[in-house]
């Protein structure tokens, strides 16, 4: 892949988050959006600017930070598990942190509560399963796995509970819209999440080379000179920290941290010092994407899973034929 | 060989249409016993009087306490239990058992309490698997349904009917309350129309959950003559519940918006993503009040008031002859049997206190 | 100064001991064949070398270091690995593959420079497999995959290469060029090797190109017999540890008298 690509890859984002900004329900005209945003090249209504920069610039902001952290750990942990079907959710990040969301929600009936739990709530599930998976001081790959599969099952019941006891005409539909996935109520003030996000994903983008060499397994990680315990815990911890604020602010979104690093795979090869941040930035791009129709078809929010699915699969897809496979073979 | 089988196959199409309560409308019902047509629609064959009634569903729950029937409830959802009013018509509501959590029954629990009748709502009827456990119960089972002001007067009269005595008095009161009160506002509807129908949000519980299409919120709204922005517009049913996006609420720039929650009102009013927003600007943001039931809700009765309320609120001129605080005090103290205070009436219209904050908290 | 001194070393994965009291040396630019039955604890010795695993008690010494104590990046500057299956997880490049042995070399969060890269190429040409750097090693033969793991070996410029029982899953062919390699690699690198294997022959075949090698049979979890392989592979120290008959056949090159063991038949075990 040409150095001009990847340049190009780096740049999508940013392309779609302009776009982003001068189209959605609400007609605001491209002066108006340009005056919103430069307060000096011109005045607007207080109804464009509100749309303008406290609906679409947070939720475009939002979005390319959520889905660079799902794919940035996505491919984070594919390298250090060396399994390349597993995805940011693993360790049961996701699963804790719909938890906590929905606890917030039952215990507090109110919004506060929601980011802060669901943030909380997603690193424990992460400690709790490398707590699970440690035996006689080591913590093996596969026992790892099993430990995020048993700990989000556990996490996955406890939401069917708390469904389960809440209340089924306040309660409950808002634990539902959150489970779904979506960055409609993402603003400002949630915007401490970009920074457990944007630490985490500094950290991967230093760890790159050691999740390479990750890759190829503890013991020639280890024999390649890696302190592979170190290094290991610091690239989940990344990735953990990364994606617990992703779903924090947009809710369960499946799909992105599983084959956006394929994607990444596909076009930038495997070397995670080039994949790392084409993964990013397609995520991020990718999510743009997402959230911009998922404001955009319907006069309601349709949720992010559903669209990241529908439009991600075919694309995916596509790629993979037209590259063969992208060097995979039994 | 062919015409045992034959035989064989009726005698077993007969078996199976024996057993069920539903009954055909040319038959009479036996001895102490009443035929009575649901809002589904079904013939069911009821005892008369009966003392231990189960309602399955909050809209059934509110109004038999309403009519004076909480003593013959022995079971009801959560939801009732925690509402002010209701309690001090019935105080003994807390005790009442809950043999259900959200949507489904637990049919042991169900059939330990002994009902003579059960009173459930129309989505319990349509999901299958709740369906089957009271089919098996054999217990005859009223399916009550509330989408509109017409179906919502039908279900009074159907539960008064059921319960028969000084309930079904009641509840013949308050349905003249209703129709009469449905009749001025069509009668003043015409004046409403021609001074500025208000276009109107209506926030259901969460900020951007709203009514949709074919709704009881649409029905009263515009039953005043107002305008539901979000009827006819092309919502996404997620989970029984239509959401917008906050987009599309800046695309309607409604003049008011109502939320049937007191916090919802207060989060919108600070909120900055809202703050744009014509009507928030404006201050445009109310909440509706909740008395013995949530005003204008779609599983609540009194549904009368909020069409009182909107009137007097928001046009005051056309609505004159109504003075909402006489209105509310008469009705408590005549129908419902209990005076208010000043402090509660408070309560009502601030729309806090009055429901328990952690309703469905305590579980199954 | 001994390149590998291991002594007295006991470990266990539970109760029963795998390796116990046992000590081995291997002097400077010799080969050692390590052989013994299948589960006798080779590969748990070399991965006690390699720092993978932790005895219980015994000393390991790499050039003169104790491996438990060295940063994982300073004993991979001493001892190299090349593992007897390459687990082939994603579709690296072979060029990728053979660059991570420059691991040892970088900085934290560094990256390999041209220094590394120059390396690397260089590795790849001394194990000939130059014409594949560009290709996925997903789509590329045994026989290569194993070049590859030596070329990343030589990368990573280590005086110690541990192979466990590397030319296992190689055809004919490709075991002898695989072996040739070898040898070619301690001609001109004098690296040090430590291998398992369980081809007796291999000992043979790098006595008979006259290097220095030692053979280490393990049994019991201890060195029973090391030294050349004239001393240590006879047929009775065969029969003892694998309950095999065999016979020596010498024959005939360029340089003189080689010699071969080929197996016979099975005997009864414990029948010695």
């Amino acid at each position: 892949m040409k150095k001009r690509t990847v340049a190009l890859l780096i740049v999508l984002p940013l392309l779609l988050a302009a776009v982003s900004l001068f189209i959605g329900r609400y007609t605001v005209t491209p002066s108006d959006v340009l005056h919103a945003l430069l307060p000096f090249t011109g005045e607007t209504t207080i109804e464009n600017s509100a749309v303008v920069l406290q609906l679409r610039l947070p939720r475009i902001i939002a979005a390319a930070f959520v889905g660079a952290a799902l794919a940035a750990s996505g491919t984070a942990f594919q390298g250090v598990f060396h399994n390349p079907l597993v995805s940011s959710g693993l360790l049961g990040v996701s699963a804790g942190a719909g938890f906590g969301a929905a606890l917030a929600i039952v215990l507090f009936s109110s919004a506060w509560a929601t980011y802060p739990f669901a943030f909380l709530f997603g690193i424990l599930a992460v400690l709790l399963s490398y707590w699970v998976a440690r035996i006689y001081k080591t913590v093996p790959t596969i026992m790892l796995v099993l430990g995020g599969t048993i700990v989000s099952s556990i996490f996955n019941a406890l939401i069917s509970l708390l469904k389960y006891v809440a209340d089924a005409d306040r309660q409950l539909p808002a634990i539902v819209y959150w489970l779904m996935g979506s960055l409609s109520d993402v603003g400002y003030s949630d915007f401490w999440a970009l920074i457990p996000i944007g630490a985490g994903l500094i950290a991967l983008l230093l760890l790159r080379w050691d999740i390479n060499v990750l890759s190829m397994g503890d013991k020639q990680a280890k024999s390649l000179g890696v302190n592979v315990r170190r290094s290991k815990t610091a690239v989940i911890a990344a990735a953990a920290l990364a994606t617990a604020g992703a779903v924090c602010l947009s809710g369960v979104v499946g799909w992105v941290g599983l084959v956006i690093p394929h994607i990444g795979r596909l076009l930038a090869g495997n070397d995670n010092r080039r994949l790392m941040p084409v993964s990013i930035a397609i995520g991020a791009g990718f999510m743009i994407a997402i959230d911009t129709i998922s404001r955009m078809i319907t006069a309601s929010e349709v949720p992010l899973g559903i669209l990241t699915a529908l439009i991600g699969a075919p694309f995916f897809i596509f790629l993979l034929k037209k590259t063969k496979g992208g060097g995979w073979r039994e | 060989m062919k015409r045992i089988a034959v035989l064989f196959l009726i005698g077993l199409l007969l078996l199976t249409s024996c057993g069920t309560t539903e009954t055909q409308p040319s038959e009479q019902a036996r001895e102490g016993y009443q035929i009575l047509t649901d809002c589904a629609g079904r013939f069911v064959e009821v005892p008369l009087q009966p003392q231990r009634v189960a309602a399955l569903d909050s809209f059934a729950g509110e109004i038999m306490v309403m009519i004076g029937a909480g003593a013959r409830m022995v079971a009801a959802p959560n939801g009732v239990k925690s509402d002010a009013i209701l309690q001090s018509i019935y105080p003994a509501l807390d005790t009442v058992a809950v043999p259900m959590s959200n949507a489904s029954i637990n049919a042991e629990t169900l059939l330990s309490l002994s009902p003579d009748i059960v009173l459930i709502k129309e989505s319990m009827y349509l999901t299958d698997g709740e369906k089957n456990k009271l089919d098996k119960l054999g217990i005859p089972y009223l399916v009550i349904g509330y989408e509109s002001m017409e179906d919502q007067l039908y279900a009074l009269d159907l539960i008064g009917d059921c319960l028969g005595g000084d309930a079904q008095t009641t509840a013949g009161e308050i349905y003249d309350y209703y129709t009469d009160t449905i009749a001025l506002a069509t009668a003043l509807r015409a004046q409403v129309e021609q001074a500025e129908p208000l276009r109107v949000y209506h926030s259901i519980s969460e900020a951007v959950r709203t009514d949709g299409e074919n709704t009881l919120g649409n029905d009263w709204i515009s039953c005043v003559g107002a305008v539901d922005v979000s009827a006819g517009e092309n919502l996404t049913l997620a989970e029984s519940d239509y959401f917008a996006s906050m987009e599309q609420i800046y695309t309607w720039d409604p003049d008011v918006i109502i939320c049937n929650e007191a916090e919802t009102a207060s989060y919108l009013l600070a909120n900055e993503k809202w703050a744009g927003l014509g009507a928030v600007q404006r201050g445009d943001v109310y909440n509706i009040p909740v008395g013995a039931t949530r005003w204008g809700h779609r599983g609540s009765l009194e549904t009368y008031f909020a069409i009182l309320w909107f009137g007097t609120t928001f046009y005051p001129d056309i609505y004159a002859q109504v003075d909402l605080k006489t209105e509310v005090f008469d009705f408590y103290e005549t129908i419902l049997g209990i005076t208010l205070d000043d402090d509660m009436y408070d309560a009502i219209c601030t729309g806090t206190g009055i429901r328990g904050k952690s309703a469905g908290n305590s579980g199954a | 100064m001994n390149a590998l001194h291991v002594d007295d070393l006991l470990f266990s994965y539970g109760e029963k001991p795998v390796l116990d009291g046992l000590s081995l040396r291997v002097r400077q630019g010799e080969i050692c064949c390590l052989i013994g039955t299948n589960g006798c604890g080779k590969s748990t010795l070399l991965d006690c070398v390699l720092g993978y695993l932790h005895p219980e008690r015994g000393l390991i010494e790499v050039q003169g270091e104790n491996v438990h104590t060295l940063s994982a990046q300073a004993l991979a500057r001493l001892i190299a690995y090349v593992p007897q299956v390459h687990a082939r997880s994603f579709p690296y490049t072979v060029a990728q593959l053979v660059l991570m042995g420059r691991t040892a070399h970088l900085e934290r969060f560094g990256a390999p420079d041209a220094a590394d890269y120059a390396a690397a190429e260089q590795a790849m040409a001394q194990a000939n497999i130059l014409h594949l750097a560009e290709r996925p090693c997903t789509q590329i033969s045994g026989g290569e995959m194993q070049m590859v793991a030596l070329a990343r070996a030589l990368a990573q410029q280590a005086r110690v290469i541990l192979m466990d029982e590397p030319a296992a899953h190689l055809d004919y062919r490709n075991e002898l060029l695989f072996l040739e390699q070898v040898e070619r690699l301690l001609l001109e690198t004098g690296v040090t090797v430590l291998m398992a294997t369980h081809a007796p022959n291999h000992a043979y075949y790098f006595e008979s190109r006259g290097h220095n090698v030692t053979v280490a049979a393990m049994s019991c979890g201890a060195v029973a017999y090391r030294g050349a392989p004239r001393e240590v592979l006879t047929p009775e120290i065969l029969r003892e540890i694998y309950a095999v008959e065999t016979r020596l056949l010498p024959y005939q090159t360029s340089g003189g008298t080689a010699h071969q063991i080929v197996p016979i038949q099975t005997l009864q075990e414990g029948s010695d």
